[in-house]
């Protein structure tokens, strides 16, 4: 009984890493589990806030890690079917800040509608428009300047008949943006096939 | 989700924190992201940015972030041929400065709400306009953001 019971525990404490890995905590990044430097705040936080943090960064982890261990038949079973719903897909935590506030309320990605563009226009005014210039050489000489290698790929993409158009979108497709997108997008045979977004407002 | 540790941003000779994130309009508009590791909860998207206002210009000046292989990410992997000073032409929006002691915590974001905000207003990384607001615990801290 006392295998059967420490395999169980066991089987429980692998699951558990393998589920905090795919939730993206890794312990090897973090600062060590308990950690009192970080309580007594070094860079002038309040204590009940660094105390809220510590909880929420530390201790949470480790009540999930137990509980993990002591259910993980019942959390694998319900991980395998998310996953199995979710088609194996691994985008699971939006990156960043911005990517949530460009993304519509689903979740996808802008993308031009025949609605959003704006003119036809040609590779040359683009590329004549899009130059940018900075007193202190801090961007490269480009079109598009540090977003010059979106814009190859992006004009890469055309073929022969293929027509370049602006964009810009307004602010009710945008959803939560403040303002609406703008840039450029290929349409083909009609219908839009490509775009790259290139700005803000 | 856990509140998140800001960018920092050098204004005026201050070191000020930064509850914008121009980098990730970066990402976005498909400049090269490394994959970076991850660090903890109060900080998703795994970095933290150092930003200045030199000339009415926004730059970002450096990066704290590490690699998958533990290594540090320099401002160069992601900018080649820039490992000192980047202009930031792709960002349009509002940087929001927190400052002075914060008057109620917010566990979420950048939720939080501190005695003022300097509010600096940006296209394609030129600085427009600036304003500094003066909060208190009513003031909705979604508003600015619509």
């Amino acid at each position: 009984m006392t295998y059967w019971i420490s395999g169980y525990f066991l089987i429980g404490a692998v699951v558990s890493i393998l589920i905090l890995r795919m939730v993206h905590y890794d312990p090897r990044a973090g600062k060590p589990l308990i950690d009192l430097s970080y309580i007594l705040y070094p860079d002038g936080k309040p204590l009940g806030l660094r105390i809220q943090e510590w909880i929420s960064d530390r201790l949470v982890p480790v009540f999930i890690f137990l509980s993990v261990m002591a259910t993980w038949p019942f959390l694998v079973l319900v991980v395998a079917y998310g996953r199995l719903k979710a088609g194996f897909s691994t985008d699971t935590q939006p990156d960043t800040e911005a990517a949530c506030e460009m993304e519509g309320e689903n979740g996808a990605k802008f993308h031009a509608h025949s609605s959003n563009l704006v003119a036809p226009t040609t590779v040359e005014e683009v590329e004549a428009w899009e130059r940018i210039v900075d007193p202190l050489g801090a961007v490269p000489p480009v079109p598009f300047g540090h977003l010059n290698s979106a814009w190859l790929s992006f004009k890469a993409a055309m073929q022969p008949n293929d027509e370049l158009w602006s964009f810009a979108s307004t602010k009710d497709e945008t959803k939560r943006i403040w303002a609406g997108v703008r840039g450029y997008a290929i349409r083909r045979d009609g219908r839009i096939v490509a775009e790259v977004v290139v700005g803000v407002g | 989700m856990t509140a998140q540790t800001p960018e920092k941003i050098l204004l005026d000779g201050e070191m000020l924190d930064l509850c914008t994130e121009p980098l990730g309009h970066y990402f976005y508009f498909g400049g090269t992201q490394p994959d970076f590791a991850p660090r903890a909860t109060s900080c998703w998207r795994s970095y933290i940015g150092t930003w200045e206002i030199r000339n009415g210009r926004l730059y970002l000046v450096g990066i704290d972030a590490k690699h998958r292989d533990r290594n540090p990410v320099k401002l160069e992997d992601i900018f080649p041929g820039y490992p000192e000073r980047v202009f930031a032409h792709w960002f349009t929006g509002i940087l929001r400065c927190p400052r002075g002691p914060m008057l109620a915590y917010e566990h979420m974001g950048y939720g939080s709400v501190f005695e003022e905000d300097i509010l600096l207003y940006v296209k394609q990384g030129v600085l427009m306009s600036r304003e500094v607001r003066t909060n208190d615990v009513t003031n909705d801290t979604d508003a600015w953001a619509e």
